[in-house]
């Protein structure tokens, strides 16, 4: 039967080719047995229709050009890591509030296509996290020329900083037969960690008036923090950092604190419910053991730990720290996350729509709705399942991964 | 004075109104095989008459003056060669490890033109080197284009050295104690061709360490109006840019185009990337390619073609001496060998190098009013079999070819 369908369905290709060409730019209509727009009830024999970059209509019916098992809005991953290192990030200060992740990048990193090709469209970059207050996040899609221009989604839209053992690895008191260098310097413990980041606040709220140029820069960031117009986006992996980013909050009163790689957030459930924070998981380990990597430590997070998030109403997207490692992709963890109790609507939530919300890019992303930018995931089986995976991907309505298997 | 030499002098302006010259001006007459002008032109029996360092005519089928001494040249004759990027002579001077930003360094300073890098540099057939910081330091100063010979300074200010790459960041050559390296960062691999990027404390004695760091420091240093930005920024000084991976290409052609710099990157092994070239083409910034090493990927010596047909004046890196002078043909010929066309890397080893270097209009070419600076080639000079024989510097014989043992 294939044999005999494959000469006819060439001399359709040949025919349509030229319209085929002209469609690949911008104008798809794509039908599935399912599309899960993340803003409503799931639409079964549901079809996406897209031009010039944006969805213009969701809703029943067929006959697509393109037909898949199943359409999900594109994913957003909060937590991708993707960076340039110790470049990424001003060593010479511990608190670098006013740089911008957006002058660090390198989008030319495969990375990012790593990231496309398995459903990813949209994710939020900031600063690796080696120092206390690193700087300013940039909400990013993952295709596209490789300009900032051109992928931007979102400019400073989180101030990054970070708890724990990683931004003081590397500082220590002064050694015989060392080069002097700026790394001896506060901080070098959890302490004084938390004692940098307190100082960053104090200062800024004491510091009206300070003429410095790149101090009263970074004292502005801060204070846009502290009105509520700046997220702040925290790594926070021990239970210990967790309870620490929760009372600075407090103490700062602090209005939009998301927690981001908060492995253990789930053995603080009353705290989390009162500071009102968001909460960004790791991807789950193999064994629910995260590694610290500085001090001989390590962290526990249970497939379970999306599941106490949600029941305790808690706002938390999952991510793939890049998908570094076999099982870590982004749509992997919306799987294991089931498997850990979350109902699949939550768990593509916690994968679309609550992420993009958390960054504030929820009115162009993160839900397949009408007048939103066309970044599509395109399934052959039900998503998130470990038997079915991404056949195709749209971003801004370009077809970046073709599910037709003869573009294979 | 004696009163034959009085009458001697006496004579001199009737003597040069008969020969219109002066008897006794230092005037050269070569025939060759065959002459590359340099603007594409090659001319076969051509004539070539220079006179006080300068070129006076370059013609085919005139006949020589007689009352003057001819040298016929069974070979070619080109201009000498440019070498766009080169420490010679200033081998590890042209930087400092103290701090980022030297705004005040003069690569002119630490010219020696009795170096002996410069009578390698001659016998490659080059007769201008621009000597320029590294790209150590996020501002390294101010290069200058010298002559190979006769310590002549071309341009004492050719261009204001900004360095975009990995290596201006909190860089030092101290000895590395600790290793911090992402393991994305190692699979990554360093930038092709690129300085060698240091460990996390050798990188901790000089601010900025970041990209974000840096930019900020030089949108400062640009927004002060302080010299030499502000002539940089008046296109009065042009710049160079080093930048080695892509993203740092980017970064420093948007840089150029914010503050309306011109001038050139400089590394940039993959400028030919058809994304790194449509933002290189909106910065109108040319490209000091290399230098090149033994590793170089297709694709980075593919640069040279895609960026010539996009119209991007090209040139190449020499840095010497850790280069051999030599090695400017050779990046040449590895050009060619990707399909470059012949116009195009000659352009690169001449034309466009001295605009790149900002004296396009005095050397470069051999047209008339042109600095005397040539090569006269067993070959054709694109044919790495060829040699230099004869090097001319400002008309006067700078390198001679030894005679063969035999």
């Amino acid at each position: 039967m294939n044999a005999m369908l494959l000469p006819l369905s060439l001399g359709v290709v040949c025919v349509l080719s030229p319209w085929l060409a002209a469609q690949e730019e911008d104008d798809w209509t794509i039908s599935a047995d399912m599309v899960y727009t993340a803003a409503g009830a799931p639409i079964e024999d549901g079809v996406v229709r897209v031009q010039d970059g944006k969805i213009t209509a969701v809703g029943k019916g067929g006959g697509g050009s393109l037909e898949v098992a199943a359409i999900t809005p594109g994913l957003i991953d909060l937590g991708v890591e993707i960076d340039t290192g110790l470049y990424s990030v001003e060593q010479s200060r511990e608190s670098a509030a006013s740089l911008s992740v957006a002058d660090a990048l390198d989008l030319f990193s495969f990375q990012w296509k790593r990231e496309l090709t398995s459903g990813v469209t949209t994710v939020l970059a900031v600063p690796a996290d080696y120092d206390v207050v690193g700087g300013l996040g940039v909400v990013l899609k993952t295709g596209g020329p490789a300009t900032l221009e051109a992928r931007l989604v979102r400019a400073d839209a989180v101030l990054r900083g970070a708890l724990g053992t990683q931004p003081s690895s590397g500082n220590n008191a002064p050694r015989f037969g060392d080069p002097a260098n700026f790394y001896y310097r506060r901080p070098t413990t959890r302490m004084g960690v938390e004692w940098v980041f307190r100082k960053a606040f104090y200062d800024t709220i004491q510091g009206e008036g300070v003429t410095e140029p790149a101090i009263a820069a970074d004292h502005d960031v801060l204070r846009r923090v502290l009105a509520g117009e700046l997220t702040l986006s925290v790594a926070a992996r021990a239970t210990q950092d967790v309870r620490t980013a929760i009372y600075l909050k407090e103490e700062f009163k602090i209005p939009h604190m998301i927690i981001d790689d908060a492995v253990e957030a789930w053995r603080e459930p009353e705290l989390l419910v009162r500071s009102g924070a968001s909460v960004v998981l790791p991807p789950f380990p193999a064994d629910g053991r995260v590694d610290d990597g500085f001090v001989n430590d390590s962290y526990f997070v249970p497939l379970e730990a999306a599941r106490m998030l949600h029941d305790l109403k808690v706002t938390f997207a999952l991510s793939g720290h890049g998908s570094r490692e076999v099982g870590t992709r982004l749509s992997d963890q919306a799987g294991l996350a089931q498997r850990g109790g979350l109902a699949f609507e939550d768990a593509l939530a916690a994968v679309t729509l609550t992420p993009a919300r958390m960054v504030g890019v929820d009115q162009r992303v993160g839900s397949l709705e009408v007048g939103k930018d066309a970044d599509l995931v395109l399934w052959n089986g039900k998503p998130f399942e470990p038997t079915a995976r991404v056949v195709g991907v749209l971003l801004n309505g370009r077809l970046v991964l073709d599910p037709r298997p003869a573009s294979r | 004075m004696t009163p034959f030499l009085t009458t001697v002098l006496a004579s001199l302006p009737v003597l040069s109104a008969a020969c219109a010259r002066p008897a006794d001006e230092n005037v050269l007459q070569i025939r060759a095989r065959e002459l590359w002008v340099g603007d594409g032109q090659r001319l076969e029996n051509a004539l070539l008459v220079v006179a006080d360092g300068r070129i006076r005519s370059v013609s085919t089928g005139r006949a020589p003056d007689v009352s003057l001494p001819l040298y016929e040249h069974d070979g070619v004759v080109t201009a000498g060669l440019i070498a766009c990027q080169s420490e010679s002579g200033a081998a590890g001077e042209l930087y400092d490890d103290t701090r980022a930003v030297l705004a005040g360094a003069h690569t002119l300073d630490v010219f020696q033109p009795e170096h002996r890098d410069f009578e390698r540099a001659r016998a490659a057939g080059i007769t201008t080197v621009v000597l320029s910081p590294g790209g150590e330091n996020l501002v390294g100063g101010i290069a200058c284009a010298v002559k190979t010979a006769g310590g002549r300074v071309l341009e004492p200010r050719s261009a204001l050295a900004l360095s975009f790459s990995g290596a201006a960041l909190g860089r030092t050559n101290s000895a590395q104690f600790f290793f911090f390296g992402a393991a994305e960062d190692e699979l990554q691999g360093p930038a092709e061709g690129g300085p060698e990027q240091p460990g996390r404390s050798a990188r901790g004695t000089r601010e900025p360490t970041s990209y974000s760091g840096a930019v900020a420091t030089l949108q400062r240093l640009f927004a002060s109006g302080a010299e030499p930005y502000a002539s940089a920024e008046r296109g009065q000084l042009p710049v160079t840019l080093d930048a080695w991976d892509r993203h740092e290409i980017v970064r420093a052609a948007l840089f150029a185009r914010e503050h309306g710099l011109r001038g050139a990157v400089r590394g940039a092994p993959l400028a030919g990337d058809p994304e790194v070239l449509s933002e290189l083409k909106k910065s109108g910034l040319g490209v000091i390619l290399g230098p090149w090493s033994a590793e170089q990927t297709r694709a980075s010596l593919e640069s040279l073609p895609r960026l010539s047909e996009a119209g991007l004046p090209v040139a190449f890196a020499l840095d010497a001496p850790a280069h051999s002078p030599e090695d400017l043909r050779l990046f040449a010929a590895r050009a060619l060998s990707v399909g470059a066309p012949r116009d195009a890397v000659w352009k690169a080893l001449t034309v466009d190098a001295a605009a790149i270097a900002g004296v396009g209009e005095r050397v470069g070419r051999l047209a008339e009013g042109m600095q005397a600076d040539f090569v006269l080639w067993s070959g054709d000079p694109l044919d790495l079999r060829s040699r230099a024989q004869k090097v001319y510097v400002d008309g006067v014989l700078a390198w001679s070819e030894p005679r063969p043992h035999r």
